[in-house]
């Protein structure tokens, strides 16, 4: 599903990436844990075609394409959908507008009809009820006016809707309460199959309680520095991150 | 440059001095002497260049080089004008060709009770009236050469008075038709809207052409609200990208009255608005909304005042520009509050937003302020599209055209939510969205 092989990636000319290797196969859960600035985020947003990151290495495959050259949009009905770690808000588009036509233009990239709003609705509905969203958030603008909890709610619903290949999700569970916590991974689990994917990347072990890896790797100045099943982050919950000044890169 | 404007200058002079000894056998003395007045202000003025500093950044030379004729009234006896009504609109229609009232075209014995519509010659000719209190005197012709010559030339135009305390149940539209006789007419409109004592009434006041010629209008208003009055005037034009529309929106506000005009200056080649507002009297309020987009070879330019000469009033001013392709924009908004007007509050906002490099926008927001007891904040704001929504909109499957769409459109959508009335604001939608293909309909937008 995904290869990376020894990406490096700089920002504003200073190296961020010094070589991430990371091979995901289909049906994978995969976390990422690690410090503060030690590079996950820009991970993430690389792999989603964000602007401002400048890949000067190595390679990224993702179903038999060189991801680095597509087009985040194209990237995005291919499969690949990145959950934020900040929502961004945009007045004067509603949320139903966007999510409406999110959802077929993937659908029109696969040859497949568009929904109506009656059967999207239908959809949506049955979604939303999961994510336990009240109603009236999408007739606002895009997050706008949302709760920290809201958005994250609202970046799982498109996760739901759009059905990606390969899920990323960046600290999703930061500022969310355990309720929220329960509900978002529920939603999460409920997308759990052979074929779909998941970079999960968080901060803390709380998350992984919810929804398990397989695999979990340590990121720290750009490097993966251990990896391993999910006991990893039980350690690292006890121990800290401190362990890694001794670390070498693996 | 120079020599282009000083023929001009001279062949309007001599146009007005031939049409002058004609007119003044037919019209008062009163109206004789405001033309002579105009011309002598004209005479001083001159038309504008970019030296001057109120027109430094709109270039008037395209205009000097039309002739300047004034365009006949005498329009065309059967016109349609279904192309100019705002469909599913329930509203009173008032229709003015070349600023000729058009009577049979417009619901005059509908408003009777509430509204008297008259055009301008009728009334200058019926005595005992009005007019004469108030015509002209709202007007401020410092720095506003237009002004003068509208009053120099103008041939009729419309006179609307809303009784002392009427309240309007449906909205007055206006329609302005544009026809050209024949190339390089001007066509002079010239409205006096009083609005009475705690009446009530909104006015959409549209603008239009009846072919694809270049149009040059000269519109000069003034619009007088007595104690208590509440009017909101939505002002567009919908005009090909060839043609010229040069407004002066003159407004004096007696106690406790309230204004609202919601400007949308979406097409021409070279549009300009001056709107100045006098909060003439204790406890007035007055709120500016205003929208304009320009693209390659167009140029839009909003002139403000806002002027507290009283305690206690209240001005917002919100206005917005999308600048594309070599667009050109400008925005000056003064605010002056006198040393009488304590407690006045006023807000000012101008938001801009550059979509290409060669886009440009000017803006100035003024504050004058000689009171110490009050309230004011202005800003205004030059930017691009936010990198971080854009790519937002991409992650999810939007292409980046669309995505950029979506932004601009997103912009502008406070300023078209708040046009109440639903036609109305349907059709300044389609009007922006017309610039803004996007992936399916709009309604679903907001
Ligand atoms: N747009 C940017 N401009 C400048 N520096 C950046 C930018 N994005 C990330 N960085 C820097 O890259 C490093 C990694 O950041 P990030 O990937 O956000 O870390 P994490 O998500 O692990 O906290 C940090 O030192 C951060 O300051
Ligand atoms: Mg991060």
């Amino acid at each position: 599903m995904l290869e990376i092989k020894d990406l490096k990636a700089t920002v504003d000319g200073k190296e961020i990436l010094k070589g991430i290797n990371l091979n995901i196969k289909p049906g994978e859960v995969h976390a990422i844990m690690g410090p503060n600035g030690s590079g996950k985020s820009t991970l993430a947003n690389i792999l989603a075609g964000r602007n401002g990151y400048e890949v000067t290495g190595g390679s990224i495959n993702y179903n038999g394409h060189a991801l680095v050259d597509m087009e985040p949009e194209i990237r995005a009905r291919e499969g690949i959908f990145l959950a934020m770690q900040y929502p961004i808000e945009i007045p004067g588009v509603s949320n139903i507008y966007f999510l409406k036509n999110a959802v077929n233009e993937v659908r029109k990239h696969h040859g497949e009809s568009e929904l109506d709003a009656m059967d999207f609705m239908k959809i949506l509905k049955e979604k939303m009820k999961l994510l336990e969203m009240k109603n009236e958030l999408i007739y606002r603008a895009i997050n706008e006016g949302f709760s920290g909890g809201e958005k994250k709610r609202n970046e799982i619903l498109q996760m739901l809707l759009l059905q990606p290949k390969l899920a990323i999700m960046d600290e999703t569970d930061s500022g969310l309460d355990i309720d929220a916590l329960q509900t978002i991974s529920k939603g999460v689990n409920s997308l759990r199959s052979a074929e779909r994917s998941f970079l999960m990347i968080t901060h803390y072990q709380r998350l992984l309680n919810y929804i398990q890896p397989d695999f979990v790797h340590v990121l720290a100045r750009g490097t993966i520095v251990k990896s391993g099943g999910k006991e990893l982050a039980a350690q690292l919950e006890q121990e800290g991150y401190a362990f890694l000044d001794n670390a070498e890169a693996i | 440059m120079i020599k282009l404007h000083l023929d001009a200058e001279k062949n309007l002079l001599q146009q007005f001095s031939e049409q002058q000894s004609k007119r003044a056998e037919q019209e008062p003395l009163w109206l004789t002497d405001i033309r002579e007045q105009a011309q002598q202000n004209f005479q001083q003025l001159g038309l504008p260049h970019r030296k001057v500093e109120n027109w430094k950044y709109t270039n008037v030379s395209k205009l000097v080089g039309k002739g300047f004729q004034v365009a006949a009234i005498n329009a065309m006896d059967s016109i349609d004008i279904t192309p100019y009504m705002i469909s599913d609109l329930d509203c009173y229609r008032i229709v003015l060709i070349n600023g000729q009232l058009i009577a049979e075209h417009s619901d005059l014995d509908l408003l009777k009770d509430n509204v008297t519509v008259n055009d301008l010659a009728t009334a200058f000719a019926t005595s005992g009236n009005s007019i004469e209190e108030y015509f002209d005197k709202v007007v401020d012709y410092t720095s506003q050469p237009f002004a003068s010559l509208n009053s120099m030339f103008f041939n009729n135009g419309l006179l609307l008075e809303v009784a002392k305390n009427a309240i309007l149940d449906k909205p007055i539209h206006i329609i302005n038709i544009s026809q050209n006789t024949d190339a390089d007419l001007v066509s002079y409109l010239r409205n006096l809207w009083l609005i009475g004592k705690n009446s009530q009434v909104d006015i959409i006041e549209s603008h239009h052409a009846t072919d694809d010629s270049c149009h040059f209008v000269n519109a000069l208003s003034e619009i007088v609200l007595q104690d208590n009055a509440r009017c909101t005037h939505y002002k567009t034009h919908f005009i090909n990208q060839a043609s010229y529309h040069v407004a002066g929106i003159h407004i004096a506000q007696q106690r406790d009255s309230y204004y609202e005009q919601q400007s949308f200056a979406l097409s021409g080649e070279l549009v300009r608005n001056d709107i100045q507002v006098r909060l003439q009297d204790l406890g007035a309020e007055c709120k500016l909304n205003g929208l304009y987009r320009a693209e390659d070879n167009q140029h839009i330019d909003y002139h403000i005042i806002v002027d507290h000469q009283k305690p206690h009033g209240t001005s917002i001013e919100n206005f917005k520009g999308i600048m594309d392709g070599s667009g050109h924009g400008v925005f000056n908004g003064k605010v002056i509050v006198r040393p009488d007007a304590q407690k006045s509050d006023a807000q000012q906002m101008n938001k801009n937003l550059l979509l290409t490099k060669r886009a440009e926008v000017d803006t100035k927001p003024e504050l004058e302020i000689y009171a110490d007891d009050v309230k004011c904040s202005h800003g205004s704001t030059v930017g691009q599209l936010d990198e971080d929504a854009l790519f937002y909109l991409q992650s999810r499957g939007f292409n980046a055209e669309t995505a950029k769409n979506l932004l601009v459109y997103g912009f502008a959508s406070d300023l078209i939510n708040e046009v109440s009335i639903q036609p109305l604001q349907q059709l300044l939608k389609q009007e922006i969205l017309s610039h803004l293909p996007l992936v399916s309909h709009f309604e679903e937008l907001v």
